[in-house]
């Protein structure tokens, strides 16, 4: 098992350096000027010029490259073109906000969409069934930012009891930072939580019908020990994947509910400076994702393991 | 006391009501009443009061009431939450501003020699006055006394030789340098006197060069606070207005608080200024719906009859200095540039043609839910008497019959297909654009949408077929004119060139005659309209919203000065 982490770190390494090299080339090759974007229409040629050497851009893209990889090594993102702010404060500002907002909407999925799973199979065609069904058919096809504004006009403007917008630090206390969280994570949380009932559901079915399933009740175990114990476990594996690629896509930001909330965290960060061509930036919330992403996965891999016993990495 | 007040007092008038009419910043031009208190179906007894009070007719009442006393248990003091329509204040350091919604804020926070009023009128700041040469080449400014920087430094005449040569300065990059191209050079006379001499006159040397908000390239900036601050100086600048930064967290929020020492007393009214920064529009609005901010400082234009409709909001108005068009390229050298060896619209019939086919009205109706003014040339109706009302003579003016015959002559009588470059935001606009033109001259315009960077840099290029852009914040004609339709100007990428434009341009620019100014700028807006280098659209409006409970806000236009606002 402790060869096979290592082996995976190793790759993983490999993947991240190969992310970072094709944002690098990719981010140079679409049209658009970082400065001309920072500077408007106002500057004249040789303020831009100025400005261009000032930040290193007037050297060839090879000179750039080994430039950044030498920092990187060094764990320095460099600084953003656009505000001059390094990209570590950048990314350490925002991914407390990320990280607060994935860990509520993750909850608000797994709390919602696991247990309207579990009672939609075992109670299949009942009336509790086709509800879920159909609440989790409204909750995909929703989209993130009408759900968004229309909790902000209903829970902020009419029932004013939840802030409309903004963000507050846990250090300011638990319940204005959990206030500012609650809409935006229902936004982000909802459309994981329908396809978690619906992976829940239909992975419990499949598994119901296992022989093992029959062999357990006919021991007369309680229904309720036969389907926690028995059936779930086995039924939770393709649910853990989805759910550990809800969590990393969560982690590397939900734009739409960031932008709608406007809570600075890393998914606005990366749109803004994809926008603003603001290559460091962009390069280092890529390469902040891409390693959430890798690690994701991993621990993924390494808890079917913990859940089923039947599987093992063998050395 | 109290029984003399009782005799005194006027019949039927309450002594709240007195009380809450003698209380107003006697500096406040608008008296602490807002657009809704003068426009509301009838004028209140209070405004009534007040009005006759701050004209003098109530004068005894004043002294009655111990005013300075009134004045101080009043509505000073207290929090404005406000927010920002942008999603950061990347730079407040007026080097690099180049933002209307930057300079807002920084508008606050710094000052200029001068600051401009409600109607665009250079008034003294941190000049107390000033005097020109008889040729026009000397300006001389005195400058206030006792005047104190955020971090308690005494602002002297080395803090504008210093701003002068930091703007000057190649390393530095300002981006406001040009500004102050033919200004020879900048001398202290003594702490409290400097001088500036041009190398020929400037018509808009007050406005464009000395002014707060615009003229940042004289906007002060404090040496000390540079050095030591670096580059956060661009996110905490530190200056002499009614303002300090006292917190600011990137594209979240931006606190601002009184500054005790302003020079000018009584200024700000309010402690504190919070401002969110939201890009948002359901969001913005949302938050001031519900009371969460109660200061928005633009109202996005899908959402203006929602915030319009709300009797809990108020909604100030006024025409933004500027105009919007559409840019044609006549650029000779354009067949490398655009692949395109001839464009339609080389042809001033063409133009004219598509100029005509525009109707405005419509424009302004669908595509900003009726917030805008038809142009026809570059000036705006806020520049006074500079502006040319071209609405019945301008030969672009909507004509759908006479752009179908100028088609035909020139050979279009078909239509024609044309690229026309936007930006997300402006793709509804040219949307109706292009289905106002397919409609009345048969022309089908393609929409290239492209991000704000690469159509900076396809405009400076040349590299289009048609541009839809536009100005913003400007005060004087220079912002108009000398800026886009001589043939050297900064913004003028699309290749016009009038000789007799270039040649009334120079003279409008340097002359110290108002009148002729006035007789010159209107002779180049018709020229251009005649031109037709590009198909003028729209003046849009300047439209900030704010909860009932703030008052004495002073609306000028493109600005958000908050100094003499207060919140009940």
């Amino acid at each position: 098992m402790k060869r096979y982490i290592l082996e995976r770190v190793a790759y993983s390494l490999l993947v991240m350096w190969a992310v970072a090299t094709l944002v690098f080339f990719m981010m140079r090759a679409i049209p658009g000027d970082p400065v001309r974007a920072m500077v408007g229409f106002e500057a004249d040629p040789q303020t831009v010029a100025q400005i261009r050497h000032n930040l290193g851009l007037d050297q060839p893209f090879l000179v750039q490259y080994v430039r950044w990889l030498l920092s990187l090594i060094r764990l320095d993102l460099g600084n953003s073109i656009w505000n001059q702010q390094k990209v570590t404060t950048l990314l350490l500002e925002a991914l407390p906000r990320t990280l607060s907002l994935a860990t509520i909407a993750f909850s608000v999925a797994v709390i919602l969409g696991i247990p309207a799973g579990i009672v939609s199979a075992v109670r299949r065609y009942s009336l509790s069934d086709h509800i879920f069904t159909v609440a989790a058919f409204l909750g995909l096809s929703m989209p993130d930012f009408w759900l968004g504004i229309l909790l902000i006009i209903l829970f902020a403007t009419k029932l004013q009891w939840l802030p409309a917008f903004g963000y507050e630090p846990i250090s300011a206390g638990i319940w204005p930072w959990l206030s500012h969280l609650i809409l935006p994570a229902l936004t982000a949380g909802t459309a994981f939580s329908a396809i978690l009932a619906r992976m829940t559901r239909s992975a419990l079915l499949e598994v119901l019908r296992e022989d093992y399933v029959r062999t357990a009740r006919a021991k007369g175990l309680k229904e309720q020990i036969v389907i926690l114990k028995h059936a779930l476990r086995n039924a939770l594996i393709p649910v853990i994947t989805v759910m550990g690629i809800a969590f990393a896509l969560l982690l590397a930001g939900s734009v739409i509910a960031e932008n709608v909330f406007a809570i600075k965290g890393v998914g606005r960060l990366l749109i803004e400076s994809i926008l603003n061509r603001d290559f460091p930036v962009v390069q280092g919330a890529i390469l902040v994702i891409a390693t959430i992403f890798v690690f994701m996965n991993l621990f993924v891999d390494i808890l079917y393991a913990l859940i089923n016993p039947k599987i093992r990495y063998v050395e | 006391m109290a029984e003399h007040q009782e005799k005194l007092q006027p019949e039927g008038l309450q002594e709240e009501e007195i009380r809450w009419a003698l209380d107003f910043d006697p500096q406040d031009p608008s008296l602490g009443l807002n657009w809704e208190d003068l426009s509301s179906w009838r004028i209140t007894r209070r405004t009534m009061l007040r009005l006759f009070i701050a004209t003098g007719a109530f004068h005894y009442l004043s002294y009655l009431m111990n005013p300075p006393q009134v004045f101080a248990q009043g509505r000073p003091g207290g929090e404005l939450r406000a927010a920002w329509n942008l999603r950061e204040f990347t730079n407040l350091d007026p080097a690099f501003i180049n933002q209307v919604f930057q300079f807002q804020v920084a508008s606050n926070v710094l000052s200029g020699l001068t600051h401009i009023d409600k109607d665009l009128i250079p008034r003294g700041d941190l000049a107390e006055s000033w005097e020109v040469s008889r040729n026009g080449l000397q300006w001389t400014f005195h400058l206030r006394r006792g005047v104190r920087f955020h971090n308690g430094d005494l602002f002297t005449a080395d803090d504008v030789i210093y701003t002068y040569n930091r703007t000057l300065d190649p390393k530095v990059g300002s981006l406001h340098r040009a500004v102050l191209e033919g200004v020879e050079k900048a001398e202290k006379l003594d702490d409290y006197t400097v001088r500036f001499t041009l190398s020929r006159p400037r018509a808009s040397f007050l406005i464009k060069v000395t002014e707060r908000s615009s003229g940042r390239a004289l906007t002060i900036v404090n040496r000390r606070a540079i050095e030591q601050m670096g580059k956060e100086y661009t996110r905490r600048p530190v200056g002499t207005g009614p303002f300090r930064i006292v917190e600011h967290r990137l594209g979240e929020r931006l606190v601002l608080e009184k500054f005790p020492d302003y020079f000018m007393k009584g200024r700000p009214r309010l402690d504190r200024v919070v401002i969110f920064n939201i890009e948002e529009p359901a969001t913005l609005v949302s938050a001031l719906e519900a009371g969460q901010v109660q200061f928005i400082n633009a109202i996005p234009e899908a959402l203006y009859t929602r915030v319009k409709g709300n009797r809990d909001l108020i909604v100030s108005e006024t025409s933004d200095p500027g105009f919007q068009a559409i840019f044609f390229n006549l650029r000779t050298d354009k067949k490398e540039r655009i692949g395109k060896e001839k464009l339609p619209t080389d042809d001033n019939r063409v133009r004219l043609a598509v100029a005509k086919a525009m109707d405005r009205e419509d424009l302004i109706k669908r595509a900003l839910l009726g917030r805008g003014i038809p142009a026809y040339g570059p000036v705006p109706p806020a520049q006074g008497a500079y502006f040319v009302d071209l609405s019945k003579t301008s030969p672009q003016r909507f004509n759908p019959e006479e752009a179908k015959k100028l088609l035909a002559e020139a050979g279009f009588g078909g239509g024609f297909t044309v690229k026309m470059v936007v930006t997300p935001p402006t793709r509804r606009r040219g949307e109706v654009i292009a289905d106002i033109l397919k409609r009345h001259a048969n022309i089908t315009v393609e929409l290239e949408v492209v991000d704000f960077p690469v159509q900076v840099q396809r405009f400076d290029s040349g590299q289009f077929e048609w541009l839809q852009i536009g100005s913003g914040g400007d005060y004087d004609p220079d912002d108009s004119i000398d800026d886009w339709f001589a043939s050297t100007s900064k913004f003028n990428t699309f290749g016009y060139a009038n000789p007799r434009v270039d040649a009334l341009n120079a003279a409008q620019k340097t002359t110290v005659n108002p009148e002729r100014r006035v007789k010159w700028v209107r002779e180049i807006v018709e020229i251009v309209s005649r031109d037709a280098p590009c198909a003028f659209l729209f003046h849009a409006m300047d439209s900030v919203a704010y909860r009932k409970d703030v008052r004495g806000f002073v609306h000028i236009p493109s600005l958000r000065d908050l100094d003499t606002v207060t919140v009940k």
